[in-house]
């Protein structure tokens, strides 16, 4: 009695041919518009010119982080002229009080913070989805100890959380990463906790248990593959989040050391000239707000692409600051 | 004169690129008193017709053309405005489910206040009685006091009375009932239908029942319409139309439902195919493709409804002056003698399990009150035989089936499996020996893993054969349930939900169990399909020489499948016994209670019952009823049933209930040979 029945319109196919009698292929396959597995179809899923956008975008950054050369051949740090010269033809972005381009320094300034950002997210990512599954699985003592531990840390903003480790660690690049890394762990923490919780009482983890799978084989066979369109649109909005911490943690000055580009270190370097010469700090500005979005868009269509039900749920993770 | 005049109403939905003609050109009337019934499988544009008339289509979806006039006012001329105050007073709509569909921040009362202030000018408090009066009306115990309730704090047949009695709170001229009962138990369904129908008299109301069910619409509508792919294929008289069904759809839908009345080892009827895609409709009659009687014409030719007072839209109609199909039609085949059935040798056998959840007390105070799932039962189940648990929701027998396979333990009590105590949790868990079908095939099976995958699963998990060896066997399983070998490539998502119900029985069946429990394996799925998948249980039955335990809370499948049967109410067993003999000749007032309950689809006999459904709800499980768990709603209950418990006794043949007061003369067991032979 409990049919299916108010879903009308959505469901109309759901109906199975072929009595046992039948010959099999006496049932045709339901016309359903879905795509395939190839990796065409798939991108298609999210849209195709959205995918393309993207994709150049998501290109242009890890050029500019991985081989900055090749968009601005010019040395970051050398002085090409006068200081304070206003964006023109010859300087797109200007120079700043050291005569030095600052297109050349936007371009070479995204290496250290995107790189802080991917590592620290690979980081909060493994330890994150580590401790979600613990604190969902564990019974007792364990999994509430986790779950208090990231209670805590929830609590505490992640740029302060990161503000600790610097403090503990010293600065530089590297502790810039595990600062990063450290401070996004809880949101992973939480979103696969709460996927696990649901999960762990599923039909089909039921099912795998009446088969004789053990807790480890669930973990890695039923459970991992179904958090990870989750998991991969956390960690893909995440970057915009690590984006902003790092960049805060290099403006304060725990980062790279000058005269080396960086896009904290410019937009605080250049803050003191805002009224006189705005482009200074304007644009490795924008270049953080460019990064952020950017991320935020990445992880709205990895969601719609990974999912094979195409029930697409982007919702906007927890924030962390 | 009409109330409710339909005439061509068209129904679109946009569909992406696509246009969804939801329902497409349908023409009826419902008159002041009269219950028209609308029924349908899923799909096929039953509910668009209600939200068309209500103006509540979903944001894609639109009326794209036709008329809708109620008591002589065309609503589809209506501004949003206008519509907006018909609804609730001229024509009310009461849902399928009354959780989703009543606010779940706000009492029940307000919410009705509320309803009554929108359409009527009076001050809150008239309103508010107004709203205990309506709530009298549908039948609710203290009104008064329910207004202050949140929807969660009643149970489902409370809430659906109070939906009930939002929707008649202005006392509209027309209801539109969509799937008033799906989601309520048989017990708590009569007494909503009852109370419909009261109601229906008394304020001489329309009523337009919605349903799947053609036992609801049989005992409670007096015309009814069957719908196919958005058109009416066929409209007449209740009486006329059960027993001389012309159009094939019809006639195919009463044979697939599964009857009290019916004989054992009778096959049940399925249509074979789908319904069409409404974006894409064939060119000719709908029905064709799936039907047994279409000729040429048929694919090219619209068929029209034609008739008077019985209509139908069919080139070659069933004859008019033949027998009821539902009965003539059946093909009837002998019951497979299964082998290795020895009377006497239980293969499952459960002694005295308890199974009680501890409930939470709070953050740092243990409970000690625990919810008793199941107390106290004792059963065996032979090799071969198909033992069904029956009862309504809460009663405990989804608990008691998952003890079986394992997935949960007893916390007094023993199970043993062939002669073995099931005491470990490796014995506990035998996945050789016993599996699990369940009730949702989309939620059991792994939506990442294709289907190859899922079948294979548990081949790899116990490591049986090699990679070749394991292909062999998944193919050979899906051949057994009747799927393409494409299937294997596919998840799960693709396929309709009796498809589905088809990869988790052979699932279930690929490591070879010699017991399968199937917990409600039908009950997600449409009346053509539900045939299917029980037909094809019964035939791997006979194939394999399975031992089923049935757990469903539809007395007609259990009917269908079960050779003996086991009532649960609260956590005990109360009768047990042959299927056949609970069928005709009950023990235990609950049993004969849940008997009367069940809508049959059979206008002459529904309505000859007499028209007293059970009374009240299943008591809570953490505090059950002293002695006689059922006493508090039993009409036979008397001062010992409250104080003794009584314990199952043997009444006939194999047949045992626990009752003080059994409607069948208790006998001693060596009377045996005075039981009717049959």
């Amino acid at each position: 009695m409990t049919a299916t029945d108010r879903q009308d319109t959505r469901d109309s196919h759901d109906t199975a041919p072929a009595s046992p009698g039948l010959p099999p292929d006496a049932s045709p396959a339901p016309p359903r518009r879905r795509f395939g597995g190839s990796a065409v179809a798939v991108f298609a899923r999210g849209g195709l010119v959205p995918g393309i956008v993207l994709a150049v975008l998501v290109l242009f950054f890890v050029v500019m982080a991985v081989l900055p050369g090749v968009i601005a051949p010019g040395d970051p740090t050398a002085s090409v002229g006068g200081a304070f010269q206003a964006p023109d033809g010859s300087h797109w972005f200007g120079t700043d009080d050291l005569g030095r381009d600052v297109l050349t320094r936007t371009v070479w300034g995204a290496q250290p913070i995107l790189l802080a950002s991917v590592l620290g997210i690979l980081i909060s990512t493994v330890a994150g989805v580590s401790l979600g599954l613990l604190g969902g699985l564990a019974r007792g003592f364990v999994g509430g100890l986790v779950m208090r531990v990231l209670d805590v840390m929830l609590a505490l903003p992640a740029l302060l959380i990161a503000l600790m480790v610097v403090a503990i660690v010293g600065t530089g690049v590297t502790s810039i990463v595990i600062a990063v890394g450290v401070a996004h762990i809880p949101a992973f923490a939480r979103v696969v906790y709460g996927s696990v919780q649901r999960l762990r009482t599923a039909d089909f983890v039921a099912a795998a248990r009446l088969f004789g799978a053990g807790r480890v084989r669930t973990v890695v066979r039923h459970l991992l593959p179904n958090l990870a369109t989750e998991i991969a649109v956390v960690a893909s909005s995440a970057i915009g989040w690590a984006v902003l911490t790092a960049a805060t943690l290099s403006f304060l000055g725990f980062g790279v050391a000058l005269p080396a580009p960086d896009w904290g270190v410019d937009l605080s370097s250049g803050g003191q000239y805002l009224e006189t010469a705005w482009w200074i700090s304007t644009f490795p500005g924008l270049a953080i707000t460019a990064a952020i979005l950017l991320s935020n868009f990445l992880g709205d269509y990895v969601g719609s692409i990974l999912d094979p039900r195409r029930t697409v749920r982007v919702r906007r993770p927890w924030l962390p600051n | 004169m009409t109330l409710l005049g339909v005439r061509d109403l068209r129904t679109q939905l946009r569909r992406g690129r696509e246009v969804v003609t939801a329902v497409d050109g349908i023409s009826f009337d419902v008159g002041p008193g009269e219950t028209v019934g609308l029924v349908g499988e899923s799909g096929c544009g039953k509910t668009m017709t209600g939200m068309s008339i209500m103006r509540l289509l979903p944001p894609h979806g639109r009326i794209a053309g036709g008329s809708i006039r109620l008591a002589g006012r065309e609503l589809t001329a209506l501004s949003e405005r206008e519509m907006r105050r018909t609804r609730g007073r001229d024509v009310a709509m009461v849902f399928q489910d009354p959780m989703t569909s009543l606010n779940p921040t706000m009492p029940v009362g307000r919410q009705i206040v509320e309803a009554v202030r929108l359409h009527r000018e009076v001050g809150r408090a008239q309103a508010r009685d107004r709203a205990v009066e309506v709530l009298n009306l549908v039948g609710m115990p203290q009104p008064e006091q329910r207004l202050a309730s949140f929807p969660h704090e009643l149970s489902g047949g409370q809430r659906q009375r109070v939906m009930i009695a939002l929707a008649l709170a202005c006392e509209p001229r027309l209801l539109i009932a969509d799937e008033p009962t799906t989601a309520l138990d048989v017990t708590i369904q009569a007494q909503i239908l009852e109370l419909l129908q009261e109601l229906r008299d008394r304020l001489s109301m329309g009523v337009l029942l919605v349903t799947h069910d053609l036992g609801v619409i049989a005992g409670r509508a007096d015309r009814v319409l069957v719908m196919y792919a958005g058109r009416i294929v066929e409209s007449g008289p209740t009486r006329e139309l059960f027993a001389r069904p012309r159009h094939p759809y019809t006639a195919a839908l009463l044979g697939a439902i599964p009857r009290l009345d019916q004989e054992k080892g009778e096959q049940l009827r399925s249509i074979p195919g789908l319904p069409p895609d409404l974006a894409h409709p064939p060119a000719g009659c709908r029905f064709a493709p799936r039907c047994a009687f279409a000729t040429e014409r048929c694919h090219a030719e619209n068929p029209v409804l034609t008739g008077g007072r019985t209509a139908y839209a069919c080139f070659h109609p069933r004859p008019a002056s033949g027998v009821s199909l539902t009965t003539a039609d059946r093909t009837s085949r002998p019951r497979p003698v299964r082998s290795g059935s020895e009377p006497g040798t239980p293969l499952l056998e459960l002694t005295d399990v308890h199974r009680e959840f501890p409930l939470s007390g709070g953050l740092f105070q243990r409970s000690r009150r625990c919810l008793k799932a199941v107390s106290g039962i004792s059963l065996s189940v032979s090799a071969g035989e198909t033992f069904a648990l029956v009862g309504e929701s809460g009663c405990g027998k989804s608990t008691t089936g998952r003890l079986i396979v394992g997935l949960d333990e007893p916390t007094a009590g023993t199970l043993s499996f062939a002669g073995e105590a099931l005491t470990t949790r490796r014995e506990r868990i035998r996945p050789q020996d016993r599996q699990l079908v369940f009730q949702d095939p989309s939620a059991s099976l792994d939506p990442r893993l294709k289907v190859g995958a899922s079948l294979a699963e548990p081949l790899v998990l116990q490591r049986e054969g090699d990679r070749r060896a394991r292909a062999a066997r998944v193919a050979e399983m899906l051949d057994q349930v009747g799927l393409p070998r494409g299937a294997l490539e596919k998840y799960p998502h693709e396929f309709s939900g009796g498809q589905r119900q088809r990869i988790g029985l052979a699932r279930a069946l690929m490591l070879r169990p010699r017991l399968v429990v199937a917990d409600e394996p039908v009950s997600a799925l449409d009346v053509s399909v539900q045939s299917q998948v029980l037909n094809l249980m019964k035939a791997l039955q006979a194939e394999l020489g399975l031992t089923y335990v049935v757990i469903s809370h539809d007395l007609s499948v259990v009917r269908y499948l079960a050779d003996r049967i086991g009532v649960m109410y609260l956590g005990k067993l109360v009768e047990v016994g042959p299927a056949e003999e609970i069928y005709r000749r009950p023990a235990h007032p609950y049993t004969a209670g849940l008997l009367a309950a069940i809508p049959e689809p059979d206008p002459e006999r529904e309505r000859a019952k007499r028209r007293k459904p059970m009374e009240g709800e299943l008591p809570s499980a953490i505090d059950p009823p002293s002695g006689c768990r059922f006493r508090t709603r039993c009409t036979l209950a008397r001062e010992v049933c409250a104080r003794e418990e009584p314990p199952l006794r043997p009444v006939a043949a194999g047949q045992f209930t626990a009752c003080h007061f059994p409607l069948r003369e208790p006998q001693e067991p060596a009377d045996h040979a005075l039981a009717p032979a049959r």
